[in-house]
């Protein structure tokens, strides 16, 4: 007996020893796979045709799926507003997101909204923002380089026309970086390598005007031989416009489109620029749940993009970027 | 390196042999006690981790042939689509005169979900007959597709390709398809003249995708399909590896022969099983990352890991426990034994009470042994000291009591000189005074006696001397009678009278004086002897009492030396003799004695 009163602070020792690895185990038991919570990625897109988003939702679903996490794809009415874009991020936030994956509508007013805000989860946005990711605190953008794109479609435009050929640029959408970006490397490009560029941007009276109508009569009113676009919905309604017309032009986009992959083939549009939107989904879910993955340097090069023509669009290259596995 | 290890094991090896035998054992316990579960616990989990392992390759190999047997099911249904056009419709058909058309919708119709179309195609491309009918595609040239000149390679074999988009008819609704082509040579009948031409069925990919993600949806571990030379057919992963997003094998793995076999791959350990689908020569391929058995096996290994720790606190614990219960015993033994010849040197601690007795049976024993022994020994000590004790104070009693030659030689002749001179009274006086000196002398072998009988003894041996030193000394003797009863050793007084007389009297020119006298103080009882003779030198005086004077053998000092030993044998204590002397002063002897009545000391005597 002597010896346990001796020995008294090592039995308690031992015994809260004891107790504290008990509850570690217990802790382990309650932290296992089973009981693990499912994190939720809000991916908060322009627009409301899902089926554009459906490259981009792929390749973040397939990154959610591994990650034990619930995609959900939240859209806007107005692919322009950035009032009800900032309304639903807000909503996401409140509601509980884990992480939210941006395509601005407005990249400046929608990246100025989160700075103010702060949110405490990861924010990365998809498709260029004009700033250098490294600047970005706790936010990410994960693109192509579209300003080589642009470039790069523009050089298309040089090599494929004379230098006589009137080219005109529909310059819509430019209040998201990416665009504005293209259009540059475009303008860059042909700059005094071409007959003629004319820009065709909506007057202060034509801001409610339908993107179709506001193309349609800007192509009834000047002739030109080529028309550029930067963006899905321009390009689909460039593509209207001239269907509606039926009129024929040599059309060089940069679009994801169906209708720009159909038009295509049908030889109304002569090049098209295709970005891998599924990657651009499957690195922004990365660096949205894998703190790991985050730290690493990102690079624009992981984008893949490819100027595709009617005569190589079936190449088996070719043929995985523009038509995806829709189940 | 080397030596520093030689160092620190030699340092451990000291420390280990210098340790308490409670820590030897704790600790050697301890140690293969924690040897023993940490190998049963790496054994159990590398058993486990091969269990798991094996378990789930047994689990996927029925998966995959579950999935190979639909697959196989599913291609020759397709296969039996093409032989049916070819054997029943085709080559029974001149096609100058008949159309194939209807049996083709009708093959159609059937089989229209997993179908995407049927087509029969002459050697330079026209389309002959194709279900369902569709616009086809301005500028597609059939016989610079794939599938197509497949056909003329092997002419008598069913050609399958990789999966791509159907890019023969027109679709207004921007759909396309991706379909895996199975296309053959067939012979074409015009006007009876036979001609080669390529039968074309196109199944929907979906119906492949399904299959294979019905069975990916749950798991461990991914299942895909790659044709012989490594193109993917189907990964759940398809669209991150053509993205250059993720890598996979499928190259190595097609060209591996049906089985299971490990590799590493991207950083990853994986487990591998290859089953070839039958007539295709595709591969169904089961991919089992280890890290997704790492839920499994990283809670398991927590949960040992956890479970050892405890292991080892109750093992160190136990072992402290337990190794306490043995050597406690046997410290507390010997730590009674060290008190024991701590004891040795003073024989009052030596106390056999003191052996710890206790413990398991051996321990017990060796304690009752010391026990039985530490007895013995002090038996025989004290028997020793009881001898030595006794065989001192009869030889100090013996010496006592021996009466000098010389005084019973010159009493006798001063006796003899008295009756000469017809000195009879005087003569009788004296004859009387040495009788009853020798009867107090012998005091019937008694060595005690009261204090009145040695002052008797005293006076007796006093009133010789005078006569012999015809009283050149004068005595006086001045006793309290309160101490006349009490217990004195005999023959203490006469030798100190002795010493006055032969050496502080004798020699002196003026009368010489003696006082002898007897009180109590505090409780003790005080006998001086003074004379007024020439007095002890002082570096004679202080070694008087000390074994120096017994070392002369002679003189004053040996009487004085005999008494006071007598004294501290019979009464122990401080009693004693005290002597104080003062040059041509004359000298003081005291008897110090403890103040016992005769009858008290007689019966504590004879209770001994």
């Amino acid at each position: 007996m002597k010896m346990f009163k001796d020995k008294r602070a090592l039995l308690t020792g031992l015994v809260l020893l004891l107790v504290f690895l008990m509850l570690v185990m217990s802790q382990m038991k309650i932290s296992s796979p089973g009981g693990e919570k499912r994190r939720k990625v809000s991916l908060v897109v322009y627009g409301d045709d899902n089926e554009r988003w459906e490259n981009l939702r792929q390749g973040a679903g397939l990154v959610c799926d591994d990650k034990n996490a619930d995609l959900t794809l939240v859209t806007t009415l107005l692919e322009t507003d950035a009032a009800e874009q900032k309304e639903i991020i807000n909503r996401e936030i409140e509601g509980g997101a884990d992480a939210l994956i941006i395509a601005s509508c407005n990249s400046g007013e929608i990246k100025a909204f989160i700075d103010e805000r702060k949110p405490k989860i990861p924010v990365v946005f998809v498709e260029s923002l004009n700033i250098s990711p490294l600047s970005m605190g706790n936010s990410i953008a994960v693109s192509a380089d579209d300003y080589k794109m642009g470039y790069e479609l523009g050089e298309a435009v040089t090599a494929n026309e004379s230098d006589m050929v009137t080219v005109a640029v529909i310059s819509e959408n430019t209040v998201r970086d990416s665009v504005a970006l293209r259009e540059q490397g475009f303008k860059d490009a042909i700059d005094g390598k071409v007959g003629r560029v004319i820009e065709w941007k909506r007057s202060e009276r034509q801001q409610n005007v339908q993107t179709r109508m506001f193309i349609q009569k800007a192509i009834v009113s000047e002739a030109t031989d080529v028309i550029v676009t930067f963006d899905n919905s321009t390009t689909d309604a460039l593509l209207d416009a001239l269907s509606n017309l039926n009129q024929s032009s040599k059309v060089y986009s940069i679009a994801t489109s169906d209708k720009a992959v159909y038009n295509l083939y049908n030889k109304e549009i002569k090049a098209l620029e295709y970005t891998n939107e599924f990657s651009m989904g499957y690195l922004a879910a990365m660096y949205a749940l894998d703190e790991t993955y985050a730290r690493r340097k990102y690079s624009d090069e992981q984008i893949e993009y490819r100027i595709v023509k009617k005569e190589n669009m079936y190449d088996e290259n070719n043929q995985r970027l523009l038509f995806p596995f829709v189940n | 390196m080397g030596n520093t290890v030689t160092g620190i094991m030699s340092f451990l090896k000291e420390g280990y042999k210098k340790r308490s035998l409670q820590w030897t054992i704790s600790l050697s316990f301890t140690l293969i006690s924690i040897l023993a579960i940490a190998s049963m616990a790496i054994a159990f989990y590398g058993h486990s981790t091969n269990t798991i392992r094996s378990n789930t390759i047994e689990m996927n190999k029925q998966v995959v042939d579950q999935v190979s047997l639909n697959l196989n099911s599913y291609l020759r249904n397709m296969m039996g689509i093409s032989d049916t056009m070819c054997y029943s419709v085709i080559k029974n058909t001149d096609l100058t005169y008949e159309k194939i058309n209807k049996e083709m919708n009708l093959l159609y119709e059937a089989n229209k979900d997993n179908l995407t179309s049927i087509v029969c195609a002459s050697e330079d491309g026209a389309i002959i007959a194709a279900s369902p009918v569709s616009t086809r595609k301005s500028g597609v040239d059939l016989t610079k597709e794939k599938w197509f000149l497949d056909a003329f390679d092997e002419i008598e074999n069913i050609h399958f390709s990789t999966p791509h988009v159907q890019n023969i008819f027109d679709n207004s609704n921007y759909r396309y398809f991706w379909v895996v082509s199975l296309s053959r040579c067939v012979e074409l009948t015009n006007m009876g003249n036979v001609r080669t031409g390529v039968l074309l069925v196109d199944m929907n990919y979906s119906g492949i995708e399904q299959m294979f993600e019905k069975i990916n949806n749950g798991g461990v571990g991914f299942i895909y399909l790659c044709d012989s030379d490594g193109q993917i057919i189907y990964h759940p992963m398809q669209k991150a590896i053509y993205a250059g997003l993720v890598k996979e094998n499928n190259i190595e793995h097609a060209a591996h022969s049906d089985g299971v076999f490990s590799e590493r791959f991207d950083g990853q350990e994986r487990d591998v099983l290859v089953r070839t689908v039958g007539y295709t020569g595709w591969k169904i391929i089961s991919v089992t990352p280890i890290s997704e058995l790492a839920p499994d096996l990283g809670q398991m290994r927590n949960y040992l890991i956890m479970v050892v720790v405890i292991a080892f606190i109750i093992i160190i614990f136990g072992n402290y426990i337990i190794s306490y219960v043995v050597t406690d015993p046997i410290r507390k033994l010997e730590d009674s034994i060290a008190y024991l010849e701590e004891g040795v040197a003073n024989q009052d601690m030596m106390n056999e009470e003191d052996i710890f007795i206790g413990g398991s049976h051996e321990i017990r024993h060796l304690g009752r042994t010391v026990k039985s022994m530490v007895r013995q020994m002090k038996k025989l000590t004290d028997d020793m000291v009881k001898e030595q004790k006794a065989k001192r104070k009869s030889e100090l009693d013996a010496l006592q009591s021996q009466i000098n030659p010389h005084f019973l030689y010159n009493t006798l002749d001063s006796v003899v000189w008295m009756i000469e001179g017809e000195r009879y009274k005087e003569a009788i006086s004296m004859v009387t005074a040495l009788a009853q000196l020798f009867r107090i002398s012998l005091s019937k072998g008694n060595n005690i006696i009261t204090i009145h009988d040695e002052i008797v003894h005293a006076k007796n041996y006093l009133s010789i001397q005078q006569v012999r030193y015809k009283n050149k000394f004068t005595a006086d003797i001045d006793i309290d009678p309160a101490i006349e009863n009490c217990a004195t050793i005999k023959l203490i007084v006469q030798p100190l009278l002795e010493n006055a007389i032969y050496y502080g009297v004798e020699h002196m020119d003026g009368e010489g004086e003696i006082h002898l006298k007897g009180y109590e103080k505090d409780g003790d009882i005080y006998i001086s002897v003074s004379d007024n003779g020439m007095g002890i030198p002082k570096e004679v005086l202080d070694t008087l009492l000390t074994d120096k004077a017994r070392s002369r053998g002679k003189g004053s000092g040996i009487g004085l030396w005999n008494v006071n030993q007598r004294i501290q044998i019979y009464f122990k204590g401080d009693y004693g003799l005290m002597v104080e002397s003062e040059l041509d002063e004359g000298t003081t002897v005291t008897i110090h004695l403890p103040k016992v009545p005769i009858e008290e000391y007689r019966k504590e005597e004879s209770v001994k």
